[in-house]
């Protein structure tokens, strides 16, 4: 028989080892939703996710906390929507517009996925002088979360983290258009 | 900037955006004693007056952001080979049947979607895949015939496997009888003990991924997510191991507690998988069931399975512990590779209160098992009475696996001579020769000449330790 030797997670507050599966299910969710896609409907990324979240978070499972849910489903959208424009080849495109036309694209918000992979970069960058910043980004770009909401899935008050979102959209921005410090 | 003074600087930017002062500079020089903080917040301020819209809509449509265009359509010629149909799609490419034009056979090609086909590092996980595969020989793994390019287009042809795979026959609830279940799990370790012989790891084992044929021979799909030794993978030119660190691999239903703990995997992941793929076998039910895959994931890292016999009151003692010893959570608890595995599961023909025929309902597998080791008689040779049993304990005591698979084969050689020639059954020789202890591998070769060659040339094996 079976030695009943549980490796169970050092801490169980921790739900980090769950990550592949939130990545999982957000993936497989993806593509789900693409088969049924009918033309003039977009597919919103918090659609996606609230949708996986009412799927894996059910009663008894190791998931307790909607915060931490949140926090993996965002940075696990992150790592498929750039990889996928990676793939694409975003970067090249990315490099081959003039310093002025890329930041007309980035105020413009038109620059599609070409500038992620370039925003991811400098997000990575962002993260070390300050995860926190990095956390509101995925939660409120890359599932697009509500301030409200994102505020609650860190703990912080709404008035907080609208500051320190345009904090980081300051600093990235700066990044990305080359702007000198 | 250290810590301090970016905090220093935040602190300052929130105040200014809370309430903009008219002379900026002024208001900084009153507050602020450090230029170093000073010009970090004018910077921000400007950044943050010429942002613009950046960033304030989430990222577009998913369905546009992940769409996939096919690489090939059917009826289409890339090549030689002209596609019939899309008979699959994997996590990261889509299979085809086509017609080799040259040589008039059917073939399978798999390729990338066209968004995928340029990236570098999807490219090195096709190009490490078909490595994988075409660096085993094996009646149970699928034979790569090539790794071609067409216009960009990278893909890999593959011999074209007619069956139906595990999970079809489980999702079908097709329940396998106590000798198909023998003959499925010892050709699956058979196969998988090759490739844990050449150090490789498959690390996305499950039922999709293996396949019936026809004529009953079991065959493992897929090496897109296995990895290779360190050593083959820089001799392939292979500039570094594509899955970077914190990426996903693998499919969770099947995932071992260490993979869900984010530690790397090895030879015994496939273990557990393997254990995971014979339970659901055997009773149409996964192991760590659960309504979610999140619940099942907690499941795997905690909870035992419900014994098998629940289910399955006629399975041997023997196939159950080994079953059993697979679904272990601690690595160290289940067998290190399929090797030992193959070693230890029991031979259909002894095991149990009823003696199973080796030729059932899966027959035609064991013929063509036996066709196959005639095909390696050149290597038989007669061993002297009771070699054969040292043979297993070198085995068991060698540093190698390829040594081990050897001496395991060698032993089985003997064996097959020593029947053909007596003309005795040879589970009766073997009893009879062997006492109370069978030599447990003989029904399925676990690899082929070059690597027993390898051994007998003295050349180095792969430890355990170098496979991970």
């Amino acid at each position: 028989m079976t030695q009943a030797v549980t490796t169970a997670p050092s801490n169980p507050g921790d739900a980090h080892h769950l990550a592949p599966i939130v990545y999982d299910e957000l993936r497989r969710l993806a593509r789900t939703y693409m088969r049924r896609e009918r033309p003039g409907q977009t597919l919103e990324a918090t659609a996606l996710v609230h949708e996986a979240f009412l799927r894996l978070a059910d009663a008894g499972t190791p998931w307790t906390d909607r915060r931490h849910f949140l926090g993996i489903a965002a940075r696990s959208m992150r790592q498929i929507l750039v990889e996928r424009a990676r793939a694409r080849g975003a970067q090249k495109r990315w490099a081959g517009l003039d310093p002025v036309s890329m930041t007309a694209a980035l105020e413009r918000a038109s620059a599609g996925d070409a500038a992620l992979p370039a925003i991811d970069e400098a997000l990575t960058r962002l993260e070390q002088v300050d995860p926190e910043q990095a956390r509101i980004v995925e939660l409120r770009y890359f599932i697009g979360l509500s301030v409200e909401e994102s505020a609650e899935a860190l703990n912080i008050s709404p008035a907080t983290l609208k500051r320190r979102w345009a904090l980081a959209r300051a600093w990235l921005f700066r990044e990305l258009s080359g702007d000198p410090a | 900037m250290t810590p301090e003074q970016w905090r220093r600087a935040r602190e300052l930017f929130e105040a200014a955006i809370d309430d903009p002062p008219t002379d900026l500079p002024r208001c900084l020089a009153d507050r602020c004693d450090d230029h170093v903080v000073r010009r970090e917040v004018a910077s921000l301020m400007r950044n943050h007056a010429r942002a613009g819209e950046f960033l304030t809509h989430p990222v577009g449509d998913l369905a546009e952001l992940l769409e996939e265009t096919p690489p090939f359509a059917p009826g289409q010629t890339v090549g030689p080979y002209r596609i019939d149909a899309e008979v699959g799609r994997g996590g990261m490419g889509r299979v085809y049947r086509a017609k080799d034009t040259r040589l008039n056979r059917t073939v399978a090609i798999k390729a990338l979607p066209a968004e995928l086909a340029p990236d570098p590092s999807q490219r090195e996980r096709l190009r490490r895949e078909a490595r994988a595969a075409a660096a085993l020989s094996h009646p149970g793994i699928c034979t790569v015939y090539a790794l071609d390019e067409v216009d960009g287009a990278l893909y890999i042809v593959t011999g074209y496997i007619e069956g139906r795979t595990l999970h079809d026959e489980i999702v079908n609830g097709d329940r396998p009888s106590y000798a198909r279940l023998i003959d499925t799990a010892r050709q699956l370790a058979s196969a998988l003990a090759s490739a844990h012989a050449a150090g490789i790891t498959h690390r996305d084992l499950k039922p999709e991924n293996v396949m019936r044929t026809v004529d009953g021979r079991i065959k493992i799909l897929d090496f897109g997510l296995a990895r290779q030794p360190r050593a083959a993978l820089a001799a392939a030119g292979a500039a570094s191991i594509v899955t970077h660190a914190g990426a996903v691999v693998g499919t969770p239903a099947y995932m071992a507690p260490e993979q869900l703990n984010g530690q790397p995997a090895d030879l015994r992941t496939d273990v557990f998988a393997f254990g995971v793929l014979m339970y659901e076998y055997a009773t149409g039910r996964h192991p760590f069931d659960a309504p979610t895959a999140i619940a099942r994931a907690g499941r795997v890292l905690t909870a035992e399975p419900e014994p098998l016999a629940r289910y399955r009151a006629d399975l041997s003692a023997a196939l159950v512990s080994v079953i059993d010893r697979c679904l272990a959570k601690a690595p160290d608890e289940r067998f290190a590779s399929a090797i030992d595995l193959l070693g230890a599961l029991p031979e259909a023909e002894t095991v149990g209160r009823r003696a199973v025929p080796l030729v059932g309902p899966s027959g035609t597998t064991a013929i063509a098992d036996t066709s196959w080791w005639r095909m390696h008689q050149n290597r038989d040779r007669a061993l002297p009475p009771g070699r054969h049993r040292g043979l297993v304990r070198e085995g068991r005591a060698a540093r190698s696996n390829v040594g081990r698979l050897h001496c395991v084969e060698r032993a089985r050689h003997g064996l097959e001579h020593a029947q053909r020639t007596s003309g005795v059954h040879r589970g009766d020789a073997r009893r009879r020769a062997d006492g109370a202890a069978p030599l447990r591998d003989a029904d399925h070769p676990g690899r082929r000449s070059d690597h027993g060659g390898d051994a007998r040339r003295g050349r180095p094996g792969l430890d355990h330790g170098c496979l991970t």
